[in-house]
């Protein structure tokens, strides 16, 4: 059986790990992004709803 | 928008760049170059990855010599968003840039990570061919205190609440902690180190053979293009999380 080259255990843990931890960043800055998104746009529906509830003149 | 409004506006666009000052132009900015970006890192990745594993294995490294693919655009870029952020710094500070403490506040976690990378990799590398994870050495020790330093900000930013101060003390920090790049860059050479000495950027050029330079350029072109890709997304995704704090206080105002 062809055996694998000398010390590649360490070469596949360094890329193995670098694609999970960039992965994993890319994962919570996206995830994050998408949250803060959400948060402003409930909260603006939140607001202009406030607003027709007063009969504010929001023009 | 009013009429009112449309002075002021057209006094920013004279600007130039100043203009992207304005946190919803960069915005609109950010949504039209993170997809093109985002598909450049992945082919100039995909491309970087053929090179680096069709390359030829070195005579002395063997295999273990494919961790410099990632290893060494790492350590630049450790290096390169901790500089990144000193101007960002500078931007607070001296001109109070709406979007330098963004940007630099964003960079943070992406640097950090970056930095973690470049230690890791290079422990899995050393053990192999030093016969040891971790020394002491310059370069190594150097490189790990950036990595606390990173911490040290991240801290900063979680320990006080009042943005405009935290923005402040931060920038302050990462000017002070801006003189370990050079230290970075130079202790290979100031110090006996166990780190081999710089081998691409030299005055006399270039040291490693075109057949393994070409692919690790490809990879580091790459990997600041994923870099820039993140930073935007962390960007677009810190001014969200503001416009949200400024929403909900205005909000929780009208309501007392």
């Amino acid at each position: 059986m062809d055996s694998l080259p000398e010390h590649f255990e360490f070469v596949a843990a360094s890329y193995a790990v670098s694609l999970v931890a960039l992965g994993g960043l890319a994962a919570v800055i996206i995830i994050g992004a998408r949250r803060a998104r959400a948060r402003v746009e409930a909260l603006e529906r939140g607001a202009s709803s406030r607003a027709v509830d007063t009969g504010a003149d929001r023009t | 928008m009013s009429d009112a409004a449309k002075p002021a506006e057209t006094d920013i666009t004279s600007g130039g760049w100043v203009a992207y000052a304005n946190p919803a132009r960069f915005l609109r900015l950010a949504d039209r170059l993170i997809g093109p970006l985002a598909l450049l890192a992945f082919a100039l990745l995909a491309v970087g990855l053929l090179k680096a594993f069709s390359a030829p294995e070195d005579y002395q490294q063997g295999v273990t010599v494919r961790i410099m693919f990632i290893h060494v655009p790492f350590a630049w870029l450790a290096m390169f968003i901790y500089a990144t952020m000193a101007v960002s710094a500078l931007g607070t500070l001296i001109w109070r840039h709406p979007l330098a403490d963004v940007s630099a506040k964003a960079a943070l976690p992406i640097g950090a990570t970056f930095t973690a990378l470049c230690l890791i990799t290079g422990a899995l590398w050393g053990r192999p061919m030093w016969g040891a994870y971790w020394v002491w050495d310059a370069r190594l020790t150097s490189v790990f205190v950036l990595f606390l330093i990173y911490l040290g900000l991240m801290a900063i930013h979680r320990a006080i609440d009042d943005p405009g101060r935290a923005a402040r003390a931060a920038a302050i920090v990462t000017l002070v902690g801006a003189i370990n790049l050079p230290i970075i860059k130079f202790s290979v050479d100031w110090w006996n180190t166990l780190h081999q000495p710089a081998s691409v950027f030299r005055m006399d050029g270039p040291t490693i053979h075109p057949t393994l330079l070409w692919p690790l350029m490809v990879m580091a072109l790459g990997f600041t293009c994923l870099f820039l890709v993140l930073h935007l997304m962390a960007m677009r995704g810190e001014i969200w999380n503001r416009r949200a704090s400024a929403l909900a206080r205005r909000l929780a105002r009208d309501a007392g």
